[in-house]
């Protein structure tokens, strides 16, 4: 049996090395799969069911603190899920792509598995089931009769992105950090809750004082919570919120966390 | 070819920085199997790791040449909660390679019958052994890096692996590293000598064995 293998790439030989990336991160996206949605294929009904409990258990906090089932001229589901989508396309693609190195450790003993390849892998699974449970989410509610087709579609596109590239960031850099400093990752449970009730899920960032806003802005869930929902519904409009904002933290996060990468490297493959 | 060109690798534990490979230089050429030999935490295995690309030199560099395996070792690059036929597809794709031959070479050689499409994590250490051992001779290297990964499983086994690298080494050889002495005789015509964070030169195996001898002494 004779069986070729491809040759390491050589230095600055960038299209030879850009196909072995893409090569390994099919791979590894195809290994992905297996763990994330499981043998008996139970984990896509929960990549759906995760949300919904979110959107179920806030509806009904909210009907307990308010007796009725409407926030800002609209339907309290809606609201609601206008902000658990965003927060999710962040929230999730950041806690998988954190783990992608700590769950992976025996495939780098393959010379060709790199710790980004890990990183991008989990990033595409993950943002694109985001995206898909995202869209049944929200097709459940216009089922149901709680959500129309949202106002603005095209102005979803930037900001859905940004949020993905956001979790990407916090992932890639989180991913380094944790395997390095185990304090860390005690710290980040912390700054994870901080960040998810801040971020504008059960009440409107947009409606409260300036002064309120100005340290909630510092947040960039925040923004992308406020632009998601003014492109959802025209009678939202933000007051603050900015997509350069989400992409400068996403940007610097992701260079911060691939520097570390690199100068860590040794470090992280003796852990 | 493979050339190690000035490879230093220190490692920082709690008692300060540890030398394990001392600007070790050795250049290997084609159509030789070297065996490696040093005692239990010599570096040996750092070595192969640093030869193999899967970890990183704290200075020099490596160049290659040359299709290298990954290091063989018992337990193999696998992960625990995939199967062993989806590991066995995993590397096939990152080597872009056919599947199909390579899974039934593997169970050929592996006989591992059902358990194939069982989680790698409930394999005994034989069955990850075998696995890790048909996979790697399924996909043709030029090197193939050895952590005295042979002397595993059971008489049978010993002696199908014995067979099948011998096959192997027709066209492709062997890097290995072991303490023991009986390991490299059998696949290696010469060997180096890891001692104190220094490979020696490449010599002869007899003249390597007694040499190793000389400096366990």
């Amino acid at each position: 049996m004779s069986l070729l293998i491809s040759f390491y790439p050589a230095r600055g030989d960038l299209p030879k090395a850009l196909r072995l990336q893409a090569i390994v991160v099919g791979a590894l996206i195809l290994r992905e799969v297996r763990t994330r949605f499981g043998k008996d294929r139970i984990g896509y009904l929960w990549a759906v069911a995760d949300p919904c409990l979110h959107i179920a258990v806030w509806f009904g906090l909210m009907w307990i603190v308010r007796q009725r089932h409407e926030m800002y001229g609209m339907h309290s589901a809606l609201f609601l899920a206008s902000g658990i989508i965003p927060l999710f396309f962040f929230q999730r693609v950041d806690r998988y792509v954190k783990a992608a190195i700590s769950a992976n450790q025996a495939l780098l003993q393959y010379p060709l598995v790199k710790h980004p390849d890990l990183m991008i892998a989990r990033f595409l699974l993950e943002a694109g089931t985001m995206i898909v449970v995202g869209i049944v989410v929200w097709g459940s509610l216009m089922a149901l009769g709680v959500a129309a087709l949202p106002d603005d579609l095209l102005a979803l596109f930037p900001v859905s992105a940004a949020m993905l590239f956001l979790g990407f960031g916090f992932g890639a850099f989180n991913s380094v950090a944790t395997i390095l400093s185990p304090t860390y990752e005690k710290a980040l449970g912390l700054s994870g809750r901080i960040i998810y009730l801040t971020s504008g899920i059960f009440f409107s960032v947009d409606s409260l004082p300036p002064q309120v806003v100005k340290w909630l802005a510092l947040n960039p869930v925040c923004h992308g919570l406020s632009l998601f929902r003014s492109a959802c519904f025209h009678s939202y409009q933000t007051t603050f919120a900015s997509v350069w904002y989400i992409l400068a933290w996403a940007l610097a996060l992701l260079l911060l966390g691939l520097a570390f990468e690199r100068v860590f490297r040794g470090a992280i493959q003796e852990r | 070819m493979i050339w190690i060109d000035s490879v230093t690798k220190i490692y920082r534990t709690k008692q300060g920085r540890k030398c394990v490979l001392d600007n070790v230089t050795c250049f290997l050429e084609r159509g030789r199997s070297v065996g490696i030999l040093g005692v239990n935490g010599a570096g040996k295995s750092t070595l192969l790791k640093i030869i193999a690309g899967a970890e990183q030199p704290t200075s020099g560099k490596v160049w290659r040449n040359a299709r290298i395996s990954w290091p063989l070792a018992f337990s193999g690059a696998f992960h625990g909660s995939l199967t062993g036929a989806e590991n066995t597809r995993f590397a096939c794709r990152i080597y872009e390679v056919d599947h199909e031959p390579v899974l039934s070479y593997v169970q050929e050689i592996a006989e591992l019958g059902d358990d194939l499409h069982q989680p790698v994590k409930t394999y005994s250490s034989g069955m990850r052994a075998r696995l890790a051992f048909g996979l790697s001779l399924a996909l043709a290297f030029d090197y193939y890096l050895v952590d005295e990964t042979t002397s595993v499983g059971d008489e049978r086994f010993q002696e199908r692996c014995r067979f099948e690298m011998k096959e192997r080494l027709k066209s492709s050889d062997v890097i290995m590293v072991s303490h023991s002495v009986a390991t490299i005789r059998q696949y290696c015509t010469s060997a180096a000598i890891l001692h104190n964070g220094q490979l020696s030169a490449i010599f002869d195996l007899d003249e390597a064995i007694y040499r190793y001898h000389h400096a366990l002494e």
